[in-house]
């Protein structure tokens, strides 16, 4: 069905301040943790190429600032993104907290064409950590009262669940990305498609 | 008023005589007053406003029988005061005149009588009218009456102007204020008015089209206006508008008001223009410290005394430079004509000496300066010299006052003498000898050294000797000569030795240093006992702040870290702590010592990033917009490009607000920070557009943000410390490896510093080459006028913006089930943003704890609820003015128990309005009902027991206490016999039940949001009174008022028997297990116990009635409470929902009532002309 072509998937990782998300991307991409990571001020990003059902994507892995009063400026980069990381750390309740936040803010300036059924995926990070704060259960109860988005508990300084986390993400983001590529190529088509939930109706590229 | 008498020679154009008699004649002015009907009148009223002649409407001339020439004597602006004085001259002075022989006997006596009144009223007049001229006074009087401003609103100037409307343009005059843009023409008959609040202004520009040539365009969310025609200067206008919108821009940002400076009053300088308002004086004089401080790096508490002309002795090249000399309170600055060709700083507590030298007989007036320090400043051609060392007395005698008490020496300016300060001498003034042992008295560099290799060596001592000549010429410390030698030496790098000190001067913090000291150790012992989110977030980031480096591996580094972004945290609570803020904190310690660490990250928070680092990051997102539009015009292919791919405002963000430390490694990037201490901002800048520039071709072939990123990234992150070979920089640009990266699989690619362990790879450019061609490119092209200017016009932009973003916020946080059009809800929002701003202004509210810190989203207190509550919904529209404060005080205490929020936010707000308003009749009144229920009122009953006339909102605060503290209620139970008879049994109440409580309180709002209905629990006696006495209060101003009246009184005794019906059922019918059944058969009771027991029922109905007739609530509780007394309930009296529904739905004046449906447009309107009527009220001051 869709075509060979390469793929770029643009993924966002959200979060509060400390939460990991650097750690989580460079350990993904990287394969390898620092303790030696600065804060990430506006924003920063990473590329690794996958492979996501035999074909070869593209992942451009954008890291933002997790303090509250940069939140407003990193939006100007969510625009176009195929997928959303929510990162809180287990450890800490208060970024569990504020999950709810990030995702309406996100939902709100990037505007995602169908935002009932946008990708999120849920990472609850550090879990290698002794003072676990935030139970399992609490962190599987939130990913699905939210649209049944995927929950992954890691661990970015011991490697746990990264890949898989990442893999779910790309294989959610592509999906989104091949019904807009379904689109772009065959406009005229639509109407054969029967999946009521695919039928838009813009499918104009803004 | 009395005035000094004048002749008038025409006594009747313009005027029309009121009364007359043989001496006198009592006039007003034609075109005043309602009654202007006419062409003459229209005229002159044409003439008045267009021309601003603005005469007072009033007068009285003084005229004898057989002369022509006519005396003004008195004007007056209302006709009561002019009668006054009329009734005066009747009284005392008519019968006098008759007695006089000669009629220039008369006119003398009058004139004599009348001037020696002026003198006699003179020195009564306050200190402050006379700061006026009368003109203005005049004008600002008209002001004040023509938009109904309050008293306290000033103006600070007028112009003659046009504004610029279809079908054809108006001529009049534009007021400005402190908050307010007003625009008055009155041409035949046809009126213009416009007032606008400069917080509501969001774009302010000069333009000149062909619609518009050579106008001011002001805009507003709703509309644009163009003024034209200026008579005075256009920019002396604009500035004063742009400077009166960014004050505008930080009472948004820091939610403060202006507090004008008295002390201008007294000051009493020479060449300061008499006609000019003495606010605009004010301002003129803040807009020059503003300038001046930020040339010289000054302090904000600086202010700009004088300036005068005069050239300085340069002992290394032996000239007389040319230039000014600028006095403050505690500096003596200079500054040559030839920009950047000299500039001095002499800070008073330094100076040991002035002197009066040079040959007077010749005339060279020249002072000489001596500080304590040996060295000696030469100033010569002095416009005035004796102005000059008057002065300069004045400001020595102050400063050392402040430092010896009272030992001041005085200078007297005839003759060659000498001031000799030596208290100053004396002090230690070492910072490095701070008295805490624990603070960090050395630089980290020091602690940690880092190996030096060979060329770098060379490299430093090179510099080293370099600077130590240049100092042995130029001077040392902060009075040390400036030059254009000094600024190469600077781009050329500072040895790590002298960056400390070189950073100290050129930033200005040496003086804070040194006029603060022992400052520091103090606010760290303060901060570090602290809990807050400050100190929170700076642990989470103290070991992310330079990893790279080894001081911050150990305890030391990161503990000195920690101790100054607490101290400024603790200093500063506006900015707190920002990330970034530690980056730069960091590489500070590595330099210098902490105290100049922390008066260094003082100067870049405070004076050089103004701004950045608050609570919105305004200053950096300004500068972001600042840089694009340099790009734009510098590089315009590449900013076209950028924007095509979402990049602008956005992608220098890091860079600046970490001054480069965040994208390229430290040893780079304090060569940079050397350039920003000398240059400022603009240093930023320029490195910032050269990067730009030179990566320009590559950047054009990026085809997504990423790719650019990317490529921005590995430039910055390879730009390398020493030159290895002479690279060219054309060449440099073509050889740059910028793979796209679709065609390589990056794994591993290096992102900035994060990845400085692989430091090695591709280098890009070196530091001091990109140095060099910053300047090379843009030293010159790039003024610091240019950014502040450009930062005036993006202010306006972001801060509107972030205004905008809150009220979205807001907009988000109203519950769906709200139905108000959008638009309205937006105009709500921002009426009440502007009302509290106002109040902010006024200093009627305090800013702090009205906003959600963060978000900087709107919270309405209780007076702003009040206000709120009164203009707009049915409920407050109608209500009893008397009892109102109250009974809101109740609604909002109850509204804010309902949401469990105090102060309520402005979704809370939209929801009692829609509640009171738009919903359905039954959701109308199962809200009123939820309010009355318990533990919504168990809490808030007990209101009526404070003083009226307490301040509302001491009564809101208290009010909100009851909610907290159990005890007060227990405690209080004399007051109020109501909780006996409560059957919620308060005495247990504990936590547990709070929990319950609270559960219950989700249920009702649930019950009042949703589609279904959610059985409510049943109302007992107490609560169905205190709901009764609410319900009366809120119809009291209703049209129908009596109906409404009869109607719930008619209700009301229904009602009750049906409770008491319920009560006696009860106690017959337990226990009850079908509460269908029982409803049934209880209002079957109640009919027939109304039928059979009307003695009863009429005692009741008076009991009932009583409360509904009495004012004071106290008597309401009481005859209740008598009642309750007398009729012991054997049994409970309840009230269902259903039942409260039914029997209001069956009086129509009640159904008509509660089915009145809000218009929210209208009540905006209405609100939004009565605003400013309503804040005259509110001041309380006399107008000066």
């Amino acid at each position: 069905m869709a075509t060979r072509k390469k793929v770029l998937l643009k993924v966002i990782i959200l979060g509060d301040s400390g939460v990991g998300k650097t750690s989580l991307m460079n350990q993904y991409v990287n394969k390898k943790f620092s303790n030696q990571y600065k804060a990430t001020i506006g924003a920063d990003f990473l590329t690794k190429e996958v492979m996501v059902d035999d074909r070869i994507v593209t992942m451009q892995i954008w890291d933002t600032a997790g303090q509250e009063r940069f939140q407003s400026l990193g939006v100007a980069f969510y625009r176009g993104a195929d997928c959303c990381v929510l990162v809180f750390d287990v450890s800490a309740p208060n970024t569990f907290k504020s999950l709810d936040s990030w995702r309406d803010e996100f939902l709100i300036q990037a505007s995602p064409r169908d935002p009932e059924n946008f990708p999120f995926v849920l990472v609850g990070n550090k879990v290698d950590l002794d003072n676990r704060a935030v139970p399992q259960k609490r962190g599987q109860q939130w990913a699905q009262s939210k649209n049944n988005m995927p929950y992954f508990e890691t661990s970015a300084k011991e490697g746990i669940n990264v890949e898989q986390a990442f893999q779910t993400i790309a294989k959610n983001a592509l999906a989104q990305e091949t019904e807009v590529d379904i689109y772009n190529e065959f406009p005229d088509h639509i109407t054969i498609n029967n999946d009521s939930r695919n039928v838009r109706s813009d499918n104009c590229s803004c | 008023m009395w005035v000094k008498p004048e002749e008038v020679l025409i006594a009747g154009a313009f005027w029309v005589t009121e009364q007359t008699n043989m001496y006198f004649a009592m006039q007003k002015r034609r075109g005043h007053g309602h009654g202007k009907k006419g062409l003459a009148s229209l005229l002159v009223g044409t003439i008045d406003s267009v021309l601003d002649t603005k005469p007072p409407p009033y007068r009285i001339l003084h005229q004898t029988p057989n002369s022509e020439v006519y005396y003004l004597i008195a004007y007056a602006m209302t006709s009561k005061e002019i009668l006054e004085d009329w009734e005066w001259l009747n009284k005392n002075l008519l019968s006098t005149l008759f007695n006089f022989d000669h009629e220039d006997q008369i006119t003398e006596f009058v004139r004599c009588k009348i001037e020696s009144l002026v003198a006699h009223s003179q020195p009564s007049t306050p200190v402050l009218e006379d700061a006026e001229s009368q003109v203005f006074q005049a004008s600002s009087d008209k002001f004040h009456r023509l938009f109904e401003m309050p008293p306290e609103e000033k103006l600070i100037n007028y112009y003659p102007c046009c504004y610029l409307i279809k079908p054809f343009p108006r001529q009049g005059w534009l007021y400005l204020s402190l908050n307010h843009m007003c625009f008055y023409s009155y041409i035949f008959g046809g009126e213009t008015k416009i007032i606008l609040r400069w917080t509501d202004v969001i774009g302010l520009e000069k333009t000149n089209t062909y619609v518009a040539p050579q106008s001011i365009h002001v805009s507003t969310r709703h509309q644009d206006y163009y003024f034209s025609w200026f008579i005075t200067n256009k920019s002396e206008v604009f500035k004063l508008m742009s400077q009166l919108a960014n004050m505008a821009m930080r009472q948004l940002i820091d939610q403060e008001g202006f507090h004008e400076d008295t002390n201008l009053l007294s000051k009493l300088s020479k060449n300061l223009p008499k006609n000019k308002s003495y606010l605009k004086r004010d301002l003129d004089c803040r807009a020059h410290s503003e300038a001046f401080r930020a040339t010289f790096r000054l302090s904000p508490e600086e202010k700009l005394d004088g300036t005068i002309n005069c050239a300085m002795w340069t002992p290394f090249n032996k000239r007389h430079e040319k230039g000014t000399l600028y006095l403050s309170n505690n500096y003596v600055c200079f500054k040559s004509k030839i920009e950047d060709a000299l500039m001095v700083i002499i800070p008073l507590r330094d100076v040991l000496v002035i002197e009066n030298a040079g040959n007077q007989a010749a005339g060279e007036s020249t002072v000489l300066f001596t500080t304590k320090h040996k060295t000696s400043f030469l100033v010569s051609q002095v416009d005035d010299r004796d102005f000059l060392l008057q002065k300069l007395s004045e400001l020595l005698s102050k400063t050392h006052h402040n430092r010896s008490s009272g030992d001041s020496t005085s200078l007297s300016s005839s003759s060659n003498s000498f001031i000799l300060l030596e208290s100053a001498a004396d002090e230690e003034r070492n910072p490095r000898n701070s008295q805490c042992d624990q603070v960090l008295n050395q630089p980290l560099i020091d602690v940690f050294p880092m190996p030096i290799h060979g060329d770098v060596l060379e490299i430093e001592t090179n510099r080293y000797k370099k600077w130590t000549k240049h100092f042995e010429e130029y001077g040392r410390g902060v009075s040390m000569y400036r030059t254009s030698e000094t600024a190469e030496l600077i781009t050329k790098g500072i040895p790590d030795k002298f960056r400390a000190e070189v950073w100290l001067i050129f930033s200005g913090a040496i003086n804070d240093l040194s006029t603060h000291p022992g400052l520091y150790a103090k606010l760290v012992d303060q901060a570090l006992t602290k809990k807050n989110q400050a100190n929170d977030e700076i642990e989470r980031d103290l070991h992310r702040s330079l990893p790279e480096h080894p001081a911050f591996h150990e305890s030391i580094g990161i503990n000195a870290l920690r101790r100054i972004l607490s101290a400024y945290a603790y200093r500063n609570p506006q900015i707190g702590y920002c990330q970034a803020m530690n980056m730069i904190a960091s590489v500070l310690l590595l330099y210098c010592s902490e105290e100049e660490a922390f008066w260094l990250l003082v100067a870049i928070c405070e004076r050089l990033l103004p701004d950045y680092y608050n609570r919105r990051v305004v200053g950096a997102q300004v500068d972001q917009h600042v840089m694009d539009d340099l790009l734009e015009k510098h590089v315009p292919k590449l900013y076209a490009h950028l924007q095509k791919l979402g990049l602008t405002g956005m992608i220098c963000l890091s860079w600046f607000l970490t001054l480069f430390l965040s994208v390229m490694s430290y040893d780079c990037a304090v060569y940079i920070m050397d350039c920003f201490f000398y240059e400022g901002v603009k240093a930023a800048f320029q490195i910032a557009l050269t990067m730009l520039e030179m990566k320009e071709d590559a950047l054009l072939k990026c085809r997504d943000e990423g790719e650019a990123m990317q490529l921005l990234n590995e430039y910055l992150s390879g730009i390398y410390l020493i030159k290895e070979e002479p690279i060219d920089i054309g060449e440099d640009l073509s050889r740059t490896p910028s793979p796209p990266i679709a065609m390589t699989i990056p794994v591993g690619t290096p992102v900035g510093p994060k990845s400085r362990m692989e430091k090695s790879h591709n280098k890009s450019v070196a530091i001091s080459t990109l140095i060099y061609e910053s300047y090379r490119r843009f030293s010159t092209q790039l003024t610091r006028k240019e950014i502040e200017s450009l930062r005036l016009k993006y202010r306006l932009k972001v801060v509107q913006n972030l205004e905008e973003q809150s009220m979205r916020t807001a907009m988000r946080s109203i519950p769906k089930y709200v139905q108000f059009d959008k638009e309205e809800l937006q105009e709500l929002f921002l009426l009440l943003r502007g009302d509290h701003l106002w109040q902010v202004a006024c200093g009627a509210a305090s800013a702090l704890n009205s906003c959600d810190e963060h978000s900087g989203a709107q919270l309405i207190n209780a007076e702003q609820f009040r206000n709120a509550f009164i203009a707009f919904t049915p409920w407050g529209q109608n209500a009893n003015p008397n009892l109102a404060p109250l009974a809101f005080i109740c609604i909002f205490a109850l509204a804010s128990t309902y949401f469990k929020l105090d102060p309520i936010g402005f979704g809370e707000f939209v929801q009692v309005l829609y509640l009171t308003g738009k919903a359905d009749i039954t959701k109308k009144l199962m809200f009123f009902f939820i309010l009355h229920l318990p533990p919504l009122l168990d809490t808030t009953i007990e209101t009526p027991t404070l003083d009226l006339e307490d301040q509302t909102a001491e009564m809101a605060a208290e009010a909100s206490e009851f909610f907290c503290s159990v005890e007060t209620l227990t405690s209080e139970t004399d007051s109020l016999s109501l909780k006996s008879l409560s059957p919620t049994s308060n005495s247990s109440r504990t936590n547990s039940v709070d929990c319950r409580q609270s559960e219950e309180l989700s249920t009702f709002r649930n019950a009042a949001v949703s589609e279904t209905t959610i059985p409510l629990p049943e109302m007992n006696q107490t609560h169905f009174i205190a709901m009764w006495k609410t319900l009366y209060d809120i119809f009291m101003q209703h049209k129908n008022e009596q109906e409404l009246y009869h109607a719930v009184v008619k209700v009301g005794t229904l009602l009750t028997s049906l409770g008491d019906a319920g009560k006696i059922l009860k106690s017959a019918l337990h226990p009850i297990t079908n509460r269908g059944a029982v409803e049934e058969s209880k209002v079957e009771d109640a009919v027939d116990c109304a039928s059979e027991l009307p003695g009863v029922l009429n005692s009741r109905k008076q009991n009932l009635s009583l409360p509904l007739n009495s004012d004071r609530s106290q008597e309401n509780v009481g005859a209740t409470g008598d009642f309750a007394e007398k009729h012991p309930p054997p049994g409970e009296f309840k009230i269902t929902f259903e039942q409260f529904v039914a029997s209001v739905l069956t009086e129509t004046p009640l159904d008509d009532f509660f089915n009145e449906k809000i218009d929210l447009k209208n009540s905006i309107e209405r609100f939004r002309s009565k605003r400013l009527l309503r804040h005259t009220s509110l001041s309380s001051s006399p107008e000066y």
